[in-house]
């Protein structure tokens, strides 16, 4: 599902996308909710889509940097605080973070927020 | 024009190239987001929004809205009737109260400059890595606040001498089975004539991103201490317990290895800020001439004041005393500079290291703590001098 979305928000003009910003209300719509980075591909990508991004967006996770041990203890955390994460496939899961954000991989480079100054922002 | 009751944020992709990695093409962050009130910002964090001060605002005494930072753990209140607003207050006091918007701004209004910085700021810098919000240097801001001193309203309600700490709870929308963003303060501190419950920022309401209507200034204090979204204070016979109290937001009162865990029961909730010093340029990397380059920076100390900021530009074997900027005020930052001529081409380390009003002197590494909490090391920035 996420990807269809991102390739929606792709084929909009920058005028359009003024115009969404206007008209857009509070809340991050879940169908954008993954604007911006993505997910390592791997077996367990779903299950951290489904499970991580129903709360967060995807820059939170790849900006990490850490150990085994340390993302077994976060998968942890975040099970006790919602997500569904069986005993299974915990083990998967915590593989599939710690092999694609190990301590050692190169820095991730965080995006900028848009200059909304010199959008064409017209009074709704 | 998005009216302030049905905004927080907005999402769409805006065409930026992506920057990261090869080796982590995956990650790219292939759009900018456009954030309503919000420019140029780092996002380290969309969902929920966490946004870092680019460097250039530590140019600006006080830190323009569109370039403060924000920090969330959840989502702010989406929709609400301000008429509708209600602050209550509850707990170890006399008279339990429930005011209006209108009624909180019949009491005395105060004005109050802080400098305002999250306790995780300089995270991304802690070795070994530690989870959470990678920060730069820019989870910090300086802002105008305007409000009513949290004194009175605490005295309206008459605290109790059983009531010892004061705790704020916002209007976030809890997700999950995540513990609500509750913390305490102690009553001493509640009830000091400087600590606000504001309504403005740098001399307009309050944005959403900042916690309009309302939120708590614990100035020189952590961010997390400074509550937004604020509708429900509660006095305590203790310190509260829950989750962003113990375990989070804590600090070892024992000095620790890095990468060592601290017991439980040696461990203390956050309070006031530690003093730091950052370089704001030049940037990392840089390429400078060998003619007359300013290193700039900003330094802060929470409730202490900065004495004196120190450049080194040999990696620390000599330094020399910075300019401080005449601007200052008790729990603010100070703009700090230093006008540099190489004497010769090659690669430099330039540092700043600041001293406050307690004695306290930035040391080359911060306190290790699992968390990254406080990071204060002496700042340290790599250049290159050519013709």
């Amino acid at each position: 599902m996420w990807m269809r979305s991102q390739n929606v928000v792709r084929i909009f003009s920058v005028t359009a996308l003024a115009s969404m910003f206007i008209t857009a209300t509070a809340i991050l719509p879940n169908h954008v909710r993954a604007v911006g980075p993505n997910l390592p591909e791997g077996s367990m990508k779903a299950k951290a889509v489904t499970e991580c991004m129903e709360c967060h967006d995807a820059h939170i996770i790849v900006q990490q940097r850490m150990s085994k041990a340390a993302w077994v203890k976060e998968v942890e955390k975040m099970t006790r605080w919602g997500a569904t994460v069986a005993p299974e496939d915990k083990d998967a899961l915590v593989d599939y973070f710690s092999s694609n954000l190990p301590v050692d991989a190169p820095a991730y480079e965080p995006a900028e927020t848009a200059k909304v100054s010199k959008s064409p922002v017209k009074k709704k | 024009m998005i009216s302030r009751r049905n905004f927080l944020y907005s999402a769409s992709g805006a065409m930026l190239a992506a920057a990261a990695s090869p080796h982590l093409s995956w990650a790219a962050s292939d759009s900018s987001l456009i954030v309503p009130g919000k420019e140029d910002m780092i996002v380290r964090s969309f969902r929920y929004l966490d946004l870092e001060m680019p460097l250039s605002g530590f140019s600006s005494w006080i830190t323009p809205v569109n370039h403060f930072f924000v920090r969330n753990h959840m989502s702010g209140p989406v929709d609400f009737d301000p008429t509708e607003y209600r602050l209550t207050v509850g707990g170890e006091v006399e008279k339990p109260l429930s005011l209006t918007l209108k009624e909180l701004e019949s009491l005395p209004m105060h004005t109050l400059t802080n400098t305002l910085e999250c306790a995780g700021n300089g995270r991304g810098f802690q070795q070994p890595k530690v989870f959470g919000v990678q920060w730069g240097k820019g989870a910090v801001g300086t802002g105008k606040f305007a409000g009513v001193r949290l004194a009175d309203v605490l005295a309206k309600a008459g605290v109790k001498t059983t009531g010892k700490h004061v705790s704020f709870r916002g209007l976030d929308i809890v997700p999950g089975k995540v513990p609500p963003f509750i913390r305490s303060i102690p009553v001493q501190k509640a009830m000091h004539p400087d600590t606000l419950i504001v309504t403005h920022m740098n001399g307009a309401v309050l944005s959403n991103h900042h916690g309009y209507p309302l939120r708590v200034v614990t100035p020189g204090w952590i961010g997390a201490a400074s509550c937004k979204w604020l509708t429900e204070i509660s006095v305590l016979p203790k310190e509260f317990e829950g989750n962003f109290m113990k375990p989070g937001y804590r600090f070892p009162t024992k000095a620790l290895t890095p990468g060592e865990a601290p017991k439980p029961e040696e461990t203390i909730p956050l309070t006031a800020l530690d003093v730091k010093s950052i370089i704001a340029g030049p940037a990392e990397g840089a390429k400078l001439r060998p003619s007359m380059n300013a290193i700039h920076g900003a330094a802060w100390a929470g409730e202490a004041d900065i004495v004196k900021v120190e450049v080194s530009t040999d990696g620390g074997t000599t330094w020399i005393e910075a300019k401080l900027d005449p601007q200052q005020a008790k729990y603010t930052w100070r703009l700090w500079s230093y006008a540099w001529k190489p004497k010769q081409r090659g690669e430099y380390t330039l540092m700043s290291r600041a001293t406050d009003s307690q004695g306290r002197t930035q040391g080359t590494s911060a306190k290790w703590n699992p968390s990254g909490y406080l990071y204060n090391a002496i700042d340290q920035v790599k250049v290159h001098v050519d013709a």
